[in-house]
C-alpha cells in the first residue's frame, strides 16, 4: 500500500511542469549564443554615412568567419554554419585620432553592431518574456548615441537597459531589450539603428542592426492545476482505499449470519446417540456400553463436572451428592452408569430389550438435557 | 451375567461374611481409623505386608495387636532398636550341652503377624534379614531353612520425625511393602470416642473372631476375583503414566527421577480384588484401583530434588497421575 502511494507521488511531481527559471535540464546551461553575428570593416561598402544610403551586405557566401580585420564579412550560426549576414556595419571613412581608450591617433575607427535574443526558440511562447539585446563595438573617437527602440510587431516592449564596458581597447555597449510576445506565430522585430559621431570630424553617422523575425509558439500548458488535481486526486484515492480497507476489515469482523447456529456439545452427543443403536444392531453391547459411558461423561462435562472424564463412578456419585443434590437426573445418570459398569467391568450380557431400554432411557435423558427448562418462578404470598 | 463370574461373586459374599464380623471386634478397641482397618485387611487378604508411618501416638501398634487377637493368629512384636541382631530376629543355633548337637531357636518371626516396630530404628543387616524374610517367606538359620507359615504378615511402623539416629529404609526394601499408609489424627469426634473408651479402668479386649484358615480360605477367593482387561490397562496406564508422564500429557518429567515398578501393577491388581472382595464385588471396578492406588504408589515413585524444592511430594505426583488418566 505504501509503496503504491509513493508511485503516485513521485508521477503526480514528475507532471508538474518547470517553472520558468527553474533548473531542470542540461539545455538551461546552455550559454547565450548570438544567432548571427556579423563583421564589417569599417569603411567597406556596409558603412553608410547620413549622406550615404544604408547598404545591406549580402555576401559571405565562401562560409568563413572573420574578424574586424577580416575583409570579407559573414554571418556565424549557432551551429557553426554561415549563413549570409542581415547586418550593416558603417565605418568612418577618415582616420579617427587618438581616442579614449588608448588607441593611436590615426588609427582607423571601426563600429560594428551584433544582435541576438537571448533565449532559446522554444522559450519564446506567449506569457514568456524574452530579451533582445543589440551590442556595439567601436573603437576609436566616436560618441555613439543609444539605439532606439526597433519597431515591434507581434510584440510588446517592457523594458530597456543600456550597459558600456570597454574590452581589449574596444567600447562596447550592450542594449537589453525585454519583448513580450502579444500574439502567436510569426512576430517580427524591426530595425535598431544607432547613430554615431566622430569627434574629431564631427561627421555623423548611422548603423543599424537588421530585424529579425521570430515564431512564437503557443503558451506553455500549465500543469500546475493538473497537478494539483492529480494531487487531490491521489488523496482522494488513498483516502478511498484506506476507508474501503477498513470497511472490508468491519465485514470481516461481521459475525456470520445467523443461518447456522454453533452447534452444541449436547447436540453432538444428540449425534453420537444414533451411532449406539447401530451398535446394538451389529448386536455388539459391549461396545454399546463403553461407549454410552463415554457419552454420559461428556454429558456430565458439559453440564457442569469437568473432570468427568477421569473420575469413575464412585467418584460422580459423590460429586453429584456433594456439589449437586438437587440435579434432577441424577438418579437416572448413575443408573446408567452402574449399567455401563455391570456390563463393561463385572462380565454382565445384558438382553437385547436391557440395551433397548438403557437406549431409550439415554435418549430421553439428552432430550431432557437439550430442552430448556422453564424458570420456577417462586409462590407468592397471598 | 457371565456364569463364571456369578459364581465368583456368590463366593465372595460368602466369604466375606467375616468382614464385618472382624472390624466390628476391631472397632470395639480401635476408635475410627476405618482407612488404616481396611488396609489392614487389605494387606492381609491380599497376602502383602503394609508399611505405616505416622506420628506416636496413633494407635498403629493397637490395631495391628487388635487385627492379630481377633484373627486369633501368632502375633509378635519386635521393637527394632540399634543394637538389635539379625539374630534377635530370625533366630539362631543353640548348643545344647545335654544331647551335644546344636539346635535351631527360632526368633519372632516365626508368627502369623509380626509387627517391626519402628523398623528404621535398626541397622540395615536387620532390616535386610526382616525383607528377606518377607520375599522369601522362608528363614535359613544355620544350615536348614525354614518355611513361614501362611498367613505371614509383617507391619512395620516408622516414626517420620525424630530421624536422628535411624537408617531410613532403601528405595529397594521399601518397595517390597504392597502398601505403606500414612496414618492422620483422628476427627474431633473419634477423638472424644477415644477418650471416653479408654479412660475407663477395664480397656476393652477383642475377641477372636476369625481363624487363619478363613483368611486363607479368603485369599483363595481373592485372588479369583474377576478383573477386566480393561481395569489392566487402565492400572498399566497409571504406572505408565509414573515412568513416562509426557505421554499422558503430564507435566511431570522433572519431578520423577523413577517410576513405579511392575511390582506395583502386580499390587495395584491384587490390592483392587481385595478392595472389592471387601466391598463384597466378585469383579473389580476402576474406583477399587483408585482407592488403594495411592497406598500402593506413594513409596514406589521416587521424586527429583527438583520436586523437592517445589515442596511437592510423591503423594502429589501420584495424585496428578490419578487425576489425569482417564478412567475406563
Amino acid at each position: 500500500m505504501k509503496r503504491g502511494c509513493f508511485v503516485w507521488i513521485a508521477l503526480a511531481l514528475m507532471a508538474v511542469p518547470r517553472s520558468e527559471g527553474r533548473v531542470n535540464r542540461f539545455d538551461d546551461f546552455r550559454l547565450p549564443i548570438p544567432d548571427k553575428i556579423s563583421l564589417v570593416p569599417v569603411g567597406s561598402a556596409g558603412a553608410t554615412t547620413p549622406s550615404a544610403p544604408v547598404q545591406r551586405f549580402a555576401g559571405g557566401s565562401d562560409g568563413t568567419t572573420s574578424g574586424l580585420q577580416t575583409p570579407k564579412a559573414g554571418v556565424m550560426t549557432r551551429a557553426g554554419a554561415v549563413e549570409p549576414a542581415l547586418e550593416t556595419i558603417a565605418a568612418p571613412s577618415t582616420p579617427a585620432p587618438a581616442s579614449a581608450t588608448g588607441e593611436p591617433p590615426g588609427a582607423p575607427a571601426t563600429v560594428s553592431v551584433e544582435r541576438r535574443l537571448n533565449e532559446a526558440p522554444e522559450q519564446r511562447r506567449m506569457g514568456a518574456t524574452f530579451t533582445y539585446i543589440v551590442t556595439v563595438r567601436w573603437q576609436g573617437d566616436l560618441d555613439v548615441s543609444a539605439p532606439a527602440s526597433p519597431e515591434l510587431s507581434g510584440l510588446e516592449w517592457i523594458n530597456s537597459q543600456t550597459r558600456d564596458r570597454i574590452e581589449g581597447g574596444r567600447v562596447s555597449r550592450e542594449c537589453v531589450f525585454t519583448l513580450r510576445p502579444v500574439a502567436e506565430g510569426p512576430a517580427s522585430i524591426g530595425v535598431t539603428r544607432l547613430y554615431y559621431t566622430d569627434r574629431a570630424t564631427k561627421q555623423q553617422s548611422s548603423i543599424e542592426a537588421p530585424g529579425m523575425q521570430i515564431d512564437v509558439l503557443p503558451a506553455p500548458r500549465d500543469y500546475r492545476p493538473l497537478a494539483r488535481n492529480a494531487g487531490l486526486a491521489l488523496l482522494g484515492i488513498v483516502l478511498a482505499a484506506g476507508t474501503a480497507l477498513v470497511v472490508l476489515r468491519l465485514v470481516r469482523r461481521a459475525p456470520e449470519p445467523p443461518a447456522e447456529a454453533p452447534r452444541s456439545p449436547l447436540d453432538d452427543l444428540a449425534a453420537a446417540s444414533d451411532g449406539l443403536g447401530v451398535l446394538l444392531v451389529q448386536g455388539e453391547a459391549r461396545e454399546f456400553f463403553s461407549r454410552l459411558a463415554r457419552l454420559i461423561r461428556e454429558l456430565l462435562e458439559a453440564t457442569g463436572q469437568p473432570e468427568a472424564a477421569r473420575q469413575t463412578t464412585g467418584q460422580i456419585r459423590e460429586r453429584l451428592a456433594a456439589v449437586e443434590p438437587a440435579r434432577a437426573d441424577a438418579a437416572r445418570i448413575l443408573e446408567l452408569l452402574e449399567a455401563c459398569d455391570a456390563v463393561r467391568f463385572a462380565g454382565h450380557v445384558p438382553s437385547r430389550e436391557e440395551c433397548e431400554s438403557v437406549l431409550r432411557d439415554w435418549k430421553a435423558l439428552i432430550h431432557e438435557a437439550r430442552t430448556p427448562q422453564p424458570q420456577q418462578t417462586q409462590p407468592t404470598q397471598a | 451375567m457371565n456364569p463364571e463370574i456369578a459364581a465368583i461373586n456368590e463366593r465372595v459374599k460368602e466369604e466375606s461374611c467375616f468382614v464385618e464380623t472382624l472390624t466390628q471386634e476391631i472397632s470395639k478397641v480401635i476408635v475410627g481409623q476405618r482407612y488404616m482397618v481396611d488396609r489392614l485387611l487389605i494387606g492381609l487378604l491380599a497376602d502383602g505386608h503394609i508399611l505405616l508411618e505416622g506420628v506416636p501416638g496413633l494407635a498403629k501398634t493397637l490395631t495391628v495387636n487388635t487385627l492379630a487377637r481377633c484373627l486369633r493368629a501368632q502375633f509378635r512384636r519386635i521393637q527394632f532398636t540399634p543394637d538389635l541382631l539379625p539374630a534377635d530376629l530370625i533366630g539362631t543355633m543353640i548348643f545344647n550341652q545335654k544331647e551335644g548337637v546344636f539346635t535351631p531357636r527360632k526368633g519372632p518371626i516365626f508368627a502369623h503377624i509380626v509387627l517391626a516396630d519402628e523398623v528404621n530404628r535398626a541397622p540395615a543387616k536387620v532390616q535386610s534379614a526382616l525383607l528377606e524374610a518377607m520375599q522369601e517367606r522362608q528363614v535359613t538359620i544355620g544350615d536348614d531353612t525354614y518355611p513361614l507359615e501362611a498367613p505371614f504378615l509383617v507391619m512395620a511402623t516408622q516414626n517420620p520425625i525424630e530421624q536422628e539416629g535411624t537408617y531410613p529404609l532403601p528405595e529397594a526394601q521399601v518397595d517390597r511393602f504392597m502398601l505403606k499408609l500414612k496414618i492422620t489424627y483422628p476427627d474431633k469426634r473419634e477423638e472424644r470416642q477415644i477418650l471416653d473408651l479408654m479412660a475407663g479402668h477395664q480397656p476393652p479386649e477383642a475377641q477372636p473372631v476369625v481363624t487363619p484358615q478363613d483368611i486363607l480360605r479368603a485369599r483363595a477367593t481373592v485372588e479369583s476375583i474377576y478383573i477386566d482387561d480393561k481395569i489392566k490397562d487402565y492400572i498399566v496406564n497409571l504406572v505408565f503414566a509414573s515412568r513416562y508422564p509426557d505421554q499422558y500429557n503430564l507435566n511431570l518429567k522433572d519431578f520423577i527421577e523413577y517410576g513405579a515398578s511392575p511390582r506395583a501393577s502386580i499390587y495395584l491388581a491384587k490390592a483392587a480384588k481385595a478392595h472389592a472382595f471387601l466391598r463384597r464385588r466378585g469383579h473389580v471396578i476402576p474406583d477399587d484401583v483408585k482407592a488403594v492406588g495411592m497406598d500402593v504408589l506413594r513409596h514406589r515413585v521416587i521424586i527429583t530434588y527438583e520436586a523437592e524444592a517445589e515442596e511437592m511430594t510423591a503423594e502429589d505426583v501420584v495424585r496428578k497421575i490419578f487425576d489425569q488418566v482417564e478412567v475406563p
